[in-house]
């Protein structure tokens, strides 16, 4: 294989053909309306260049071969689909999550992979999102929505890399590939829980290794830190002599020009209810292939498009509509623009939306102790998903996306009586944060009031004041500060809110943001709406920022912190206003 | 009042295994016979054996430091005849080399009459400071904590044999406190593993800084002598165990002879991403692949038996490059055709079984010109050990093929290994990938590829 060919991940490079697959007799499951949004994902980007416009689309599919499952369906326009963009694909996902076959489209399309089977589709099925014509001809497929599961394994592991001056392109490759080799020497420890994963036989595994933690998990929340330790014992057994070679000592006098790259990579590795000490052991090197394999791509992409040797930071991501993770090496030194055309690049691989971001770093889940953070990580995340008792009325629509509960009290500041619409401010802020808007930390209140004053709306003695704040400031500090558009509902009562229940509902669904709403000397964060369009019932999600207590899940939602109103909650006697922040629609 | 109570002071004890009885009554005897006859005033032993967890020292063996061969001439000077301090140190030093991690030179057992002993304390107790220096440098290459500030005397005031002990505190100007010495059976235990790695140093580019092949192989494996040390974790029989508990929980049910380790190093130590230009003189690269035998009391606590496992690395490697750097000034530099690049290899281990503790492997070291009956002889001079040579095991290592010589000559970044196909089951890729180069470089294989420090 040429060097172009391991490692780019833009350049094209046309595929042999290939000798279709053999005949599959087992079942496998596919969630096929997430193999059409993929299909539709790829189509909502503007075509690039001409070649795009002239090629046919075809495609890669990785799941779990064990349990038959379909976990992803990527559609690429032909130019894209090379053995090194396969690669860097499987490399980036869940070391589970391997090559199963290929997509071919109106019988048209570059077959790729030596995977076990091929989909047979067409333009016309993708496009109405025909699951029934699928399955007619795809027989041996089940639609099946497959559920998240497993628990994340989590370790950082350092590694170092010397590249010689001129020679940076091959010395990477040559030094990922030794440590995929030696990636039988790392091990996986947890002291608290007595947990080693690390090299040994299949037959001394140890079975239902890690049961206690991986029953009903989660992998973006239910998270297993391990210590990465890189072992200089080996499993002698195998060894074909007897007699081990003498050290050496080797000196050599060159007068080396060199590049010392040092990676702390994010290992991450799924645990499964079941699994064995052997499964996991595996998964674990697999991840830290992965890894290397991923930081060879991006660190050759580099230094070929003239940007030198850079370094990369792991980021693990759960893209939305996704069931497992995302694991990327994203260069740390590149230019916003060289960055952004990277996201775009990463988004049409693997055909996620265009229109909203999903690989910022700030979106990355912060799975380790020292992960990057860029919001307070003692603040309680979506409170409302943990709500489980609701019963809806009707039609419920929530917001889209993460968000962190701001209220009363926290950061050391006293703002109890008077802080409360700071503190929605600083709510709908994190959503922005955490969706990949903006990497600009929450405004504390002095900041906030400081952009009041600096766009002339409040005078300097306002800063550092305890005044209140209404609708109309919040949208000014939006826009002063994340340059966003704000929406207004305005209204005349509380009965009048319930009126506009519809034009809410529209928000979420399209927007997503949580809406500030200020009325009767209060502020509240409405965070969805539940909405009968038969007897007009109607309650509101609301998230109060009145709050003093400490972050404390059970009691934020059992003693209506975070929490269904009906509409008697909104005063008949107040007007209230709204404010919807618009997130922009060209940001990737 | 609190104050007025009397703390009790637990008190260290000389422990000395019940075998050592015999030797005693044979040491006594021995000296009174070199004293009439040869006129030697002093008889002086090594004592080996361990600092046990519990603070008692515990002695398994005592190996005699001989005497210079002028002293047994005929009107040899009174001078000659009298063990100074740099001839002890040395000899103890050679000594120090063929011990395993967790066993060390613990102090100095002497045979004379009470004027004689009083008279050459001094020097006694120098050697001994000399020894603590030596062990440290050898054994923790001065990283690690000092092995032991306390060291022992045991006089036996010919012709008694009864020992009178006494604990030097090294750190404290060399006060010294009497013990009672007592005879106890005294158990060691085995602790096994391998451990390989290529350390990696680029050296900085320094003018005017003078080098040796020994202090530049000190500065290139700092790095790993102290990530090794500070590595929290070292699994016990594949368990994480608690640093302060017993090694063997229930002694009186113990069964194991042996107990097997697993090293690690942490791969974040010393580590912080970026990407840094740099330029270096030399490139000096360290390949080893051992098979590690430490001893500790029965009676050690988990953290003293794995500080022996990694002791146990540190010496032998050390011991190794001091042997072959003494060897350097009579033999010539083994010169590669390839300009600018030098391969040494260290000396091979031969070793065989302290008879009367198996749990201590002694270690000998011998150049590609010797054979198993030099190390026999060795044991046998330095120790007083006579093996036999089917005892004597030099079967752990052997030199390098005239191919493998050249691999490891090779750049390592211009090892072709095999073509990396991704596009397969990396897993049984990375299985290929292990046989191919198995083939291509025998067993070098195993250990070339996994580097565990640049600097």
């Amino acid at each position: 294989m040429s060097g172009s060919q391991t490692v780019s991940v833009i350049g094209y490079t046309k595929m042999a053909p290939q000798s279709p697959p053999a005949t599959v007799n087992e079942l496998w499951f596919i969630d096929t309306q997430a193999m059409f949004q993929n299909y539709a994902n790829l189509r909502s980007f503007s075509k690039s260049n001409s070649t795009e416009t002239q090629t046919t689309i075809g495609g890669v599919v990785f799941g779990r071969k064990a349990r038959k499952q379909v976990i992803h369906v990527f559609f690429a326009y032909a130019e894209d689909l090379t053995e090194s963009n396969l690669q860097f694909l499987e490399s980036s996902l869940s070391s589970d999550i391997e090559l199963v076959g290929n997509v071919n489209i109106d019988g048209q399309s570059t077959l790729i992979g030596n995977g076990t089977f091929t989909l047979q589709l067409s333009s016309k099925m993708l496009e109405n999102k025909n699951t029934s014509e699928f399955l007619d001809q795809n027989v041996i497929f089940n639609n099946d929505h497959i559920s998240m599961e497993g628990a994340s394994c989590v370790s950082k592991v350092g590694f170092e890399w010397s590249l010689r001056a001129g020679r940076e392109q091959e010395d990477v490759k040559s030094a990922a590939e030794r440590l995929s080799m030696a990636s039988f020497r790392f091990s996986y420890l947890n002291a608290e829980h007595e947990l080693v994963i690390r090299e040994h036989k299949p037959e001394t595994a140890k079975q239902k290794y890690m049961d206690k933690f991986t029953k009903g998990a989660l992998p973006y929340k239910d998270v297993i830190e391990f210590t990465s330790m890189q072992s200089l014992t080996r499993d002698t057994s195998n060894d074909t002599e007897d007699q081990k070679l003498v050290p050496t000592v080797k000196v050599t006098k060159d007068n080396k020009h060199f590049t010392r790259l040092v990676t702390i990579g994010e290992v991450v590795f799924p645990a499964y209810f079941g699994d064995s000490s052997f499964d996991l052991y595996k998964r674990a090197r697999e991840a830290l292939n992965r890894r290397a394999n991923n930081t060879m791509m991006v660190t050759v992409n580099g230094i070929r498009s003239g940007r030198g040797v850079t370094t990369t930071t792991s980021a693990t991501y759960l893209p939305p509509g996704w069931i497992s993770l995302l694991h990327l090496q994203l260069p740390s030194k590149w230019t916003e623009n060289e960055q952004r055309n990277y996201r775009i690049r990463l988004h049409k691989l693997f055909n996620l939306p265009s229109s909203k971001p999903c690989l910022r770093l700030s979106q990355s889940l912060p799975l380790h102790s020292e992960s990057v953070r860029l919001t307070n990580k003692k603040l309680i995340r979506e409170p409302h998903l943990s709500i489980s008792n609701y019963q809806p009325v009707g039609v419920v629509t929530t917001v889209k996306g993460p968000y962190n509960y701001h209220h009363y009290m926290q950061d050391g500041i006293d703002d109890n009586g008077w802080g409360c619409a700071y503190r929605s401010f600083q709510t709908i802020w994190s959503w922005f944060i955490l969706n990949g808007y903006t990497d600009k930390p929450v405004p504390s209140h002095r900041d906030i009031q400081q952009a009041l004053v600096n766009i002339g709306d409040k005078e300097q003695k306002f800063v550092g004041s305890r005044q209140w704040i209404g609708s109309t400031e919040i949208s000014y500090v939006f826009n002063e500060l994340l340059k966003l558009e704000c929406r207004f509902i305005a209204t005349n009562s509380g009965a009048e809110v319930v009126e506009r229940a519809r034009e809410l509902a529209r928000h979420f669904e399209t927007s997503g943001t949580p809406v500030m709403i200020g009325g009767n000397m209060l502020a509240h964060t409405i965070l969805g709406v539940d909405f009968n369009e038969m007897t007009g019932e109607t309650k509101f999600l609301i998230l109060d920022p009145h709050y003093t207590g400490s972050e404390d899940i059970k009691t934020i939602t059992s003693k209506g912190w975070c929490a269904w109103k009906p509409a008697s909650f909104w005063s008949t006697d107040h007007f209230y206003n709204m404010v919807l922040a618009q997130p922009p629609t060209d940001t990737i | 009042m609190a104050s007025a109570l009397a703390i009790p002071v637990t008190e260290l004890m000389i422990l000395f295994d019940v075998q050592l009885q015999e030797w005693v009554t044979k040491s006594a005897k021995n000296h009174e016979f070199v004293q009439s006859d040869k006129g030697i005033p002093a008889s002086a032993y090594f004592l080996l054996g361990s600092f046990c967890s519990d603070g008692d020292i515990h002695v398994a063996y005592a190996s005699k430091c001989p005497v210079h061969s002028s002293a047994l001439e005929e009107n040899a000077p009174e001078k000659a005849k009298m063990l100074d301090d740099d001839w002890m140190a040395d000899h103890a030093e050679r000594l120090l080399r063929m011990l395993p991690g967790g066993i060390h030179v613990v102090g100095v057992a002497w045979f004379s009459d009470k004027a004689t002993f009083q008279q050459r304390k001094p020097h006694i107790h120098k050697t001994l400071g000399r020894i603590q220096k030596m062990n440290n440098q050898i054994t923790t290459a001065n990283i690690d904590d000092s092995i032991s500030d306390q060291m022992i005397t045991v006089f036996f005031e010919t012709p008694s044999t009864t020992p009178v002990g006494a604990v030097i505190d090294l750190a404290n100007r060399g006060i010294e406190s009497v013990q009672k010495v007592q005879f106890q059976k005294l158990e060691w235990i085995s602790l096994v593993t391998n451990a390989s790695a290529r350390i990696v140093h680029n050296v900085p580019v320094e003018v005017g800084k003078p080098t040796d092949f020994y202090s530049d192989l000190m500065v290139a494996t700092k790095n790993f002598v102290t990530n090794l040390f500070q590595c929290e974790y070292t699994l016990l029989d594949g368990e994480i165990r608690d640093d302060k508990e017993p090694l063997i929980k229930d002694i009186k049910k113990n069964k194991k002879t042996t107990i097997e380790a697993t090293l690690f190093l942490n791969p974040l130590y010393n580590r912080e991403a970026g990407a840094t230009d740099d330029i270096a003189s030399n490139m000096h690269e360290v390949l080893f692949d051992i098979e590690v035998r430490a001893a500790v009391p029965i009676r050690s606590t988990v953290k003293d038996a794995i500080r022996a496992i990694k002791h146990h690395l540190v010496r032998n490697v050390f011991a190794r490059v001091e042997l072959h750097y003494e060897s350097m000034e009579v033999v010539e530099e083994e010169r590669s055709p390839k300009a600018g690049i030098t391969v040494h290899q260290l000396p091979r281990p031969a070793t065989t079984v302290l008879y009367t503790h198996p749990a201590i492997l002694i270690n000998d070291f011998l150049f590609e010109a010797d054979n198993v009956e030099d190390a026999q002889k060795n044991f046998d001079d330095m120790m007083d050990l006579q093996t036999s040579i089917e005892h004597v095991d030099e079967g752990w290592e052997r030199a390098l093929t005239p191919e493998e010589m050249e691999s490891v000559r090779t750049p390592i970044e211009d090892l072709h290994f095999v073509d990396y196909d991704g596009s397969n089951d990396s897993w049984c890729t990375t299985k290929t990938l292990l046989i191919t180069i198995a083939m291509i470089i025998g067993i070098l294989a195993s250990i070339i590829y996994f580097t565990v420090a640049h600097s």
